[in-house]
């Protein structure tokens, strides 16, 4: 089989403006902004009278929060579910880990949604756009606390 | 347009179409990758890097277009040809190279169900649907799926050092060392590698396909969980070392001799084929 020179012609100009384009216009989509969310997390929890602790970790940093007989601890639950036991680890001997995505609570990570959000959101920030993400928070809390209690609306959408 | 004026108006056989169509789409596929490799290195250390792409995928690329440069160019345009292609071309004119390897997938499937058994298109259209599982589905596939197919590279790991794991969490046999299989350390990125190498191999050299050819298959497969357990066997083993293993030379290592067998195995199970009298 033989290119004709008037083909590899059109060929090589839609090669050229279609991988151009997206040189030109595609970035790598910036990563969520861990440093954002534990300093919002701290804030949150300290405007509800909750004295606080960082607990850095080499997949994460975790908020632990503590008032009166009341303990609790907050971390960032990636959509793809890949840090579920080191927090579920994180978590023992406080209570068990809640999942809070959407103002919903549950007690299994949500997972096709968040996923294809993030997924839809990554592609946003290669075009440059810089969407709003809003992160599962990953809850435990022992049964001293009013989990129900705990406004978490600050939390519940990060600008990235 | 029926097909025969878009036939005479592009000027092209089936194979020449597809040919163009294959090219764009999967270097459209790669692009993402690639920018992200050309923004963190630069572009002299990401071209020395081949652009973040594994060899295997532009070897399959070449292979696949050889493949295709075998037909004779007598398979005329079917009906629904064109409509692939203004699709695929619509899709690598979006700024979303994703949308490129969704595309891809339509138009191999496409072509493989449509064009002759054992034709260059078919057999081609096989080579650029795996590099489709590469690029696109097995990295979907690993997000969706991550806890069981997480968890169970580190049952592999856990049961050759006959150490703990919880999910995807491994501790060392004294619990003082703990590492978390993430995605990028899956087995999975390997495996839809090694499925890539096969099929290019196999329809490269025409190898017929059942039991035998499989087995060579699922042999690469194998080689290729072996030795990313036995590297994050390593890290838990030898935790002094574990950045070096995990993303320095160790990480190297564990990747070329995962080429090296993926290769070896692979034109083993070809090699009547491919050195044989022909």
């Amino acid at each position: 089989m033989k290119l004709s020179d008037r083909a590899r012609l059109i060929l090589a100009a839609a090669l050229l403006v279609t991988l151009g384009a997206k040189l030109l216009w595609t970035r790598d989509a910036p990563a969520p902004d861990d440093a954002l969310f534990v300093a919002t997390a701290e804030e949150t929890l300290r405007a509800q009278g909750f004295r606080t602790e960082r607990i850095v970790r080499r997949f994460g940093t975790i908020v632990r929060g503590a008032r009166e007989g009341c303990r609790l601890m907050v971390g960032d639950y990636p959509a793809n579910g890949m840090f579920a036991e080191p927090l579920a680890a994180e978590s023992r001997g406080i209570g068990a880990t809640r999942f809070i995505w959407r103002g919903e609570t549950s007690a299994q990570a949500p997972k096709p949604w968040p996923l294809l959000e993030f997924y839809l959101k990554r592609e946003l920030g290669r075009l440059g756009f810089r969407p709003a993400r809003r992160p599962i928070l990953a809850v435990a809390a022992n049964a001293a606390c009013d989990a129900g209690a705990i406004d978490w609306t600050p939390l519940a959408t990060l600008p990235r | 347009m029926t097909v025969r004026a878009a036939q005479r108006s592009l000027a092209v056989t089936r194979a020449q179409l597809f040919y163009g169509l294959f090219l764009i789409a999967t270097l459209n596929g790669f692009v993402g990758l690639a920018a992200r490799s050309i923004e963190g290195a630069g572009w002299a250390a990401a071209a020395f890097d081949l652009f973040g792409i594994s060899a295997i995928l532009w070897a399959a690329l070449a292979a696949g277009l050889k493949i295709l440069g075998e037909d004779d160019g007598t398979a005329p345009l079917r009906r629904g040809d064109v409509a692939i292609a203004l699709v695929l071309l619509l899709a690598a004119l979006l700024p979303i190279p994703p949308a490129s390897a969704v595309a891809l997938t339509a138009a191999s499937l496409w072509a493989a169900l449509t064009a002759a058994p054992g034709s260059p298109l078919r057999r081609a259209a096989i080579v650029f649907l795996a590099i489709t599982g590469a690029i696109l589905w097995g990295r979907l596939l690993l997000a969706g799926l991550s806890r069981p197919l997480l968890d169970i590279d580190a049952v592999f790991v856990a049961g050759t050092l006959g150490v703990e794991h919880q999910g995807n969490m491994i501790w060392s046999a004294d619990g003082a060392n703990r590492i978390i299989v993430a995605p990028g350390c899956s087995s999975m990125q390997g495996m839809s590698l090694a499925i890539v190498f096969w099929a290019t191999v196999n329809q490269l050299f025409r190898v017929g396909f059942g039991w035998k050819a499989l087995s060579y298959c699922l042999a690469a497969l194998a080689a290729t969980v072996a030795i990313n357990v036995l590297r994050m066997g390593a890290m838990l083993r030898w935790p002094e070392h574990q950045a070096e293993i995990h993303h320095g030379w160790g990480m190297h290592v564990a990747m070329w001799t995962t080429l090296a067998a993926v290769v070896a195995i692979c034109l083993f199970g070809a090699r009547r084929e491919a050195f044989g009298p022909r």
